[in-house]
């Protein structure tokens, strides 16, 4: 069987470093442009063809329409990026300047989008 | 005569730290994106409750190593020229339970959480699974009981396979000299592995030795024209550690409980992932399809758009 203290030094190691990390500022990253987020979109989702994109003013979120009816969620996972696929009609809901997509997916969550006006009335017409 | 082995992966521990470490420093510059707090801790803590699992688990799999080697058909016991050989031999029972682990869902239920990081660092490979015990991976190297290998000798190389893994997975090794990228598994050659680039699916299964891969036709180069996207074809988008341990082994629950035959019910649980008895999901076979067509209509496309003009360079 594995000794106590040996699992407590191990948490302690593991909580040391990942605490290095963050106060290091290391892995942040931002969704640079609509031409970026429909690249994100394309490579990430199989057969997927992305048509246009509204992107976060906070780099955080992205809208992808594909070709077909078809829309990508693309949302700041750490450094990285992941996006789902989702069904139309998007779930969308306005909190104050955000607007918020249900993926439809628990643990994925949803979306946040911090959208100029013209941008977000974009986004009405393709729901 | 049975020996009183250390395990290596316990004493190779503070070398993991170290390491971790060093490539922290090392990438705080040069790939700032390479670590990230929450990815890190997740998978730091998934390794830590993979070695918890791996206590709890050990001594029934000793037990059963112990009663398979009962029943050896050869009495090779400690001798010298068994370590290399059974060094060798466990590679290759590694790279069958890697490609097992691929192809086949309920293993890979188990082998997903590994490659569920979308980063490629020296904490990734410490993200190791739950639930190898219940999946019954260790069955694997099992006929290295029945030739004849004592147990205590092939755990402790099992853990010499598992401590060599480490060091390949990091980005900050470009390529090793062309002798070692050969014959070794490298950190170009695992990259690959942990790609989810079309081109890349469902290739370099190897531990220690590439050569497995070259033998049976898996092995696929790094090529510097594309850039690697890490994890698995539909990302977690989740830090939460229960959800990496166990997403694959729900979506099977589900997948099954909604089946409609008794065929299907097992067509979940032995065919690869991705597969699905409509053909409604995407296996690795149809992404890399879908992709190599796509690159074909690319250069078609490319040669039809040339042809127009070496017609007009001629008339010119």
């Amino acid at each position: 069987m594995m000794d106590p203290l040996i699992l407590i030094g191990s948490l302690t190691a593991v909580l040391a470093v990942a605490a290095l990390v963050h106060f290091m500022k290391l892995g942040e990253t931002a969704i640079e442009s609509e031409t970026h987020a429909m690249r994100l979109a394309e490579d990430n989702l199989s057969g997927f063809t992305a048509e246009a994109a509204i992107v976060s003013q906070d780099g955080k979120a992205a809208i992808v329409r594909g070709t077909g009816n078809t829309v990508a969620l693309v949302k700041r996972h750490g450094a990285q990026f992941a996006m789902r696929e989702v069904k139309l009609p998007l779930i969308l809901k306005q909190d104050g300047k955000a607007t918020i997509v249900d993926s439809g997916e628990k643990r994925f969550g949803r979306v946040t989008l911090s959208l100029p006006k013209q941008h977000a009335d974009k986004l009405l017409t393709w729901v | 005569m049975d020996l009183n082995l250390p395990s290596p992966t316990q004493i190779a521990v503070p070398a993991f730290i170290v390491l971790i470490l060093l490539e922290i420093f090392f990438v705080r510059t040069r790939n700032r994106g390479a670590y990230e707090a929450r990815d890190t801790l997740t998978s730091l803590l998934l390794g830590t409750g993979s070695t918890i699992a791996g206590a709890l688990a050990a001594g029934f799999i000793f037990v059963t190593a112990t009663w398979i080697y009962e029943l050896r058909l050869f009495d090779i016991g400690y001798a010298w020229w068994a370590w290399p050989l059974v060094f060798v031999l466990d590679d290759l029972a590694y790279y069958v339970f890697h490609r097992s682990a691929h192809r086949v869902r309920w293993f890979w239920a188990a082998h997903v959480i590994h490659h569920s990081s979308q980063h490629y660092n020296l904490s990734t490979a410490l993200r190791q699974t739950w639930t190898g015990f219940f999946a019954a991976s260790f069955l694997f190297r099992m006929p290295l009981f029945l030739i004849g290998f004592p147990p205590a000798m092939v755990f402790f190389i099992a853990g010499l396979n598992l401590v060599y893994q480490f060091w390949i997975h990091t980005e900050a090794i470009g390529r090793m000299p062309r002798w070692f990228e050969s014959v070794m598994n490298t950190p170009s050659h695992h990259r690959v592995h942990h790609a989810a680039n079309p081109r890349y699916l469902d290739s370099n299964y190897a531990g220690v030795f590439i050569i497995w891969d070259k033998m049976f036709g898996t092995f696929e180069p790094e090529t510097n024209d594309e850039q690697i996207r890490y994890g698995i074809v539909k990302q977690l988008g989740s830090f939460n550690l229960l959800w990496a341990a166990f997403h694959e082994w729900v979506g099977i629950a589900k997948d099954m409980w909604s089946a409609p035959t008794w065929g299907n019910k097992l067509n979940y649980l032995i065919r690869p992932p991705g597969w699905s008895h409509d053909g409604s999901r995407d296996t690795s076979e149809t992404i890399k399809k879908r992709w190599r067509d796509a690159e074909m209509a690319k250069t078609s496309s490319g040669c039809a758009q040339n042809l127009p003009n070496r017609r007009n360079n001629r008339s010119t």
